[in-house]
């Protein structure tokens, strides 16, 4: 009984942790997204965001996201290789 | 009884203890792969607005193992060992 409790208060916690950690990891991507884009195609910073601007913000992030994931996929066969070649 | 909530509550913390390390990992691995993003990205694309085209890819999937390559040596040398 106190055993089940514990465990749902701990399943509460795990959950709870996995969200923060994934929004924390959101956060960071939207605002290297932003920067990166917004250097890209706002280089002169006016009232309002052109059309163009905004276009090349649209396909920017969308390019962005796309090099992420191919990144996140490398660099995890990556290291799940060299775990292989570690142990002997 | 309340030996065995101790037990319990013991067991319960190691799990939860082996729970954040794979949660620490896991934040590094992600830190690292953002890192690694604005890196290569930096190194591999010339025109942010047009499609990821098939060099492109190369070029990031070799940015990331020829830099995985680099830090190997770096920490090869860092640490004494050759």
């Amino acid at each position: 009984m106190a055993f089940n409790l514990t465990g749902n208060k701990s399943a509460e916690l795990k959950d709870k942790i996995r969200q923060e950690l994934a929004l924390a990891n959101a956060r960071e991507i939207i605002q290297h997204t932003n920067e990166t884009c917004f250097k890209s195609c706002v280089p002169n910073p006016g009232q309002s965001l052109s059309g163009s601007e905004t276009n090349c913000l649209s396909s920017c992030v969308k390019k962005y996201l796309e090099a992420w994931n191919h990144i996140s996929q490398a660099y995890v066969q990556r290291v799940q290789k060299e775990e292989g070649n570690g142990r002997h | 009884m309340a030996l065995d909530d101790t037990k319990n509550i013991s067991a319960e913390q190691r799990e939860l203890d082996e729970f954040m390390q794979q949660q620490e990992g896991l934040s590094q691995l992600q830190g690292t792969v953002r890192h690694l993003t604005g890196f290569c990205w930096n190194q591999c694309i010339n025109s942010p607005s047009t499609p990821l085209d098939r060099t492109e890819r190369a070029c990031l999937q070799n940015c990331v193992n020829r830099f995985y390559d680099s830090m190997n040596i770096v920490v090869q040398h860092l640490s004494g060992s050759q």
